[in-house]
């Protein structure tokens, strides 16, 4: 009897096997997620790759490598996959090269506290945090002939200079459908990326600053020689994410040209392809090999970049 | 914790088994939820549970449906119709995922008169694939040049019955420059012009397809949606499709003016509060325009109608020598289906039957404020005085004409290579062409600027595209998996 109590005795487990059993549980959830949702879905992708949809068999076969022959025929021989690449390629620069510099100054001018900064910062920021719908929507309704104020006052300034002015159409002909794009996109992405900078200058020390101060360098040495060397990861982070946007850009031509093939995406091409089921397996390759030949270009920047400033623990 | 965690699992075992298993009585019916809005389908609902007691039909009025369906037909869920535009529904129903409907279509629905047979005849080819009926085509749609009667009615302007007499009235509407604000003093202020449209620039396809229709006849369709061969898209042999393009870029391409500034680049519900608010006299555009934009219409100063499209020189002519009257029909491609996977597919079928009943038909129409089931309505008795004075424009119109459409199952239109609306696809035709003539120079000395050798060929257009295809059609071909 007292042997059979003994053996439904609860043994307490160890308290470094909870802990792994913890470590276990907590890394379990990212790994399962890395596998079905990276690992599973990448695997597949590449597998569409090399396959047709046979109309005959209602599914789908294995085709060699008939969609990638196909992809660098379209390189060639269509003007509207060459658009779409190039398009999509130059959201880059917008990104990396006028979006994050702009948000790098005026996040500066900012923590320097000019005049109205708070009220700035709420007006850089106000428009990334409203959804995109009615982002496009304001900034379309804005330069529409009759709902906004734009065409009146670009007719009234350079009808002073020429009476048959004629206002452009902003969001109807090519490329100035593709520029209001990225105007739009200037104009919403400074605000994500200066809350990033901004937190970024906040962190560097006060002492830093003051001594600089104390050495009599000006705002714009400042600028240049402590806080964008001390925020640089955070620049090659922003840089970095905005060469991601040649893959990803998507809702702005979509909502602000909704029909307009001329500003179409290498993200857009494949989102109408899956939404119309229409085309998988080639839009699969046609993203995977742009990415193949995009993140190595990435990565190599990346590390370039990373060698500029030497990082400093602070 | 144990017994917590029990109940949790008993718990979670009857939720699953509610979701798996389904009363033979409910049917769940899914529908997009756009400019028809759902009081339709909520009071066919009704009617049909009180004609079969003990059913119970609940509904799903979704905006976000037609990206959805796919998932859920592969996946198997409660639904057991859906109602929506955008299915890829060839696609799904080879792989098995949309039951066939071969059975039900010769079943009857009443007094004698089988379902494929209450279908209308000029949609019927739009739900077959493989040889087999997967869905019931559902709207059949209207579409081409909306205008303001009261504005017509104050100005004295006649809606013209001929593409000259449309060319004219364009002219004197805005030749009138008469003020949209009669109140504003500012020299330039606005005047009604005679067009608004937006980048949606395809609304102008219900016109210049109708167009198209007139000089082929729409006996020619019956072959081109057939895509058998590149010859189809030779311009010596469909000069139809390239003489309408010409007539709409000889009517608003052609004059920039006659339409509100930036059409071109408009939002679509700009273009349709600029209609609205008396900015323009006309706007291309279709049958769901008065439901969509209800609660913005100020019937003082708007009173909708659809007018039919102005028959142009060339139009082929009937028996009796008149013009033919055609009728494009829009939304051809939405449909009606039931999933492989449906719970209660014998009970979606007798609601399909239902809803081909004259009474719902005509229920239907007056609840969608005169949307057209793709049904014969020649024994359907309609209530006028349900229906706008707008919906009766679209009926009159659809009634009282010979319709077609482009819906086509060629392998070679569904897998994107070629397509039946515009060979060239991408090109924005009407785009394009406006902002060809909409420059300073054209604006100030139209003939110099067309003397000097500026005036777009529309017919190379399509030249160029039948070459293109032409030479690609054998590669084209091979790269379907068929």
């Amino acid at each position: 009897m007292e042997k059979g109590i003994e053996t439904k005795k609860k043994t307490p487990l160890k308290k470094k096997t909870k802990q792994r059993i913890f470590i276990i549980l907590m890394l379990a959830y990212p790994v399962l997620q890395f596998i079905l949702f990276f690992g599973y879905v990448n695997f597949d992708t590449i597998l569409l790759t090399f396959q047709k949809f046979s109309w005959s068999e209602g599914k789908y076969i294995y085709s060699g490598f008939d969609n990638y022959g196909m992809f660098f025929d379209r390189v060639f021989n269509d003007p509207w996959t060459r658009r779409t690449i190039i398009n999509s390629l130059f959201y880059m620069p917008v990104n990396s090269l006028i979006i994050l510099p702009l948000s790098m100054a005026f996040s500066y001018f900012l923590f320097k506290k000019v005049p109205l900064s708070g009220f700035f910062r709420v007006v850089y920021f106000l428009p990334s945090i409203l959804p995109i719908v009615v982002m496009t929507m304001a900034f379309s309704f804005t330069f529409d002939s009759n709902l906004g104020p734009v065409n009146d006052i670009y007719k009234w300034f350079f009808g002073m200079f020429d009476s048959n002015v004629i206002v452009p159409s902003w969001f109807g002909s090519y490329p100035t459908n593709q520029i209001m794009i990225f105007v739009y996109g200037i104009w919403v992405g400074l605000g994500f990326n200066i809350i990033l900078m901004t937190a970024a200058i906040a962190r560097i020390p006060e002492e830093l600053m003051e001594y600089g101060q104390l050495e009599g360098i000006g705002f714009f040495r400042e600028f240049r020689t402590i806080v964008v060397p001390l925020i640089w990861p955070t620049v090659v982070t922003t840089f970095v994410l905005g060469m991601t946007s040649v893959f990803t850009a998507l809702l702005q031509p979509l909502f602000l040209t909704p029909t307009s093939p001329d500003t179409n995406t290498i993200a857009l091409a494949i989102y109408n392809s899956v939404l119309q089921n229409e085309n998988i397996a080639y839009m699969a390759t046609f993203g995977l090999i742009l990415s193949l030949i995009g993140l190595p270009i990435i990565l190599l920047t990346r590390n370039t970049l990373s060698k500029f400033y030497a990082e400093v623990d602070y | 914790m144990k017994k917590i965690f029990m109940t949790l699992i008993a718990i979670s075992s009857l939720l699953l088994a509610s979701c798996t298993t389904s009363d033979p009585n409910s049917l769940k019916i899914s529908v997009y939820l756009g400019g028809y809005g759902q009081v339709w389908i909520n009071t066919l609902a009704r009617e049909f549970e009180a004609e079969n007691p003990g059913v119970t039909v609940t509904i799903e009025a979704n905006p976000d449906l037609a990206s959805d369906i796919p998932n859920r037909l592969q996946n198997g869920s409660p639904d057991d119709i859906f109602f929506s535009h955008g299915i890829n529904w060839e696609f799904l129903a080879v792989q098995g995922y949309i039951e066939p409907l071969d059975d039900l279509m010769q079943q009857e629905v009443e007094n004698g008169v089988k379902l494929i047979d209450k279908i209308d005849q000029s949609l019927l080819q739009t739900a077959s694939f493989n040889g087999k009926y997967y869905k019931l085509p559902w709207t059949n749609g209207v579409g081409g040049i909306v205008y303001n009667a009261k504005m017509f009615r104050e100005h004295g302007w006649e809606v013209p019955e001929t593409y000259e007499e449309l060319v004219e009235l364009a002219k004197t509407i805005y030749e009138a420059k008469i003020k949209v604000d009669p109140t504003d003093m500012k020299p330039n202020a606005a005047t009604i012009k005679p067009f608004v449209w937006s980048q949606e620039t395809y609304y102008w396809d219900y016109l210049v397809f109708d167009w198209w229709a007139q000089i082929n006849g729409t006996e020619f369709f019956e072959d081109y949606v057939k895509a058998e061969s590149s010859e189809i898209f030779n311009p010596d042999n469909n000069e139809g499709h390239y003489k309408a393009l010409e007539a709409w870029a000889d009517l608003v391409a052609k004059n920039p003016l006659y339409s509100v500034e930036d059409s071109v680049g408009k939002q679509y519900m700009a273009a349709q509060m600029d209609f609205l608010n008396g900015y323009a006299a006309m706007i291309p555009n279709a049958q769901w325009l008065e439901s969509e934009m209800f609660a913005n219409i100020n019937p003082d100063i708007m009173e909708m109608r659809m007018m039919p499209a102005p028959f142009m020189k060339d139009a082929k002519k009937d028996e009796n020598g008149n013009p033919i009257r055609v009728n494009y029909t829009v939304g051809a491609g939405d449909s009606i289906i039931i999933p492989a996977k449906a719970p209660n597919k014998e009970l979606a079928k007798k609601f399909l039957l239902f809803l081909a009943k004259d009474s719902s038909i005509a229920t239907f129409t007056e609840k969608t404020n005169g949307v057209l089931l793709a049904m014969n309505y020649d024994t359907v008795d309609l209530n006028d005085e349900n229906l706008s004075e707008f919906s009766k424009s679209i009926i009159e119109i659809n009634q009282n004409s010979d319709k077609f459409n482009l819906y086509s199952n060629s392998l070679m239109v569904l897998e994107g290579k070629v397509g039946l609306e515009w060979p060239p696809q991408n090109l924005q035709y009407y785009a394009t062409l406006f902002n060809h003539y909409n420059n300073r120079d054209y604006l100030t000395n139209p003939e110099a600027w067309l003397a000097a050798g500026n005036e777009y060929n529309v017919r190379g257009i399509f030249v160029d595209s039948y070459e293109h295809i032409s030479a690609n059609w054998d590669k084209w071909q091979s790269e379907i998996a068929g």
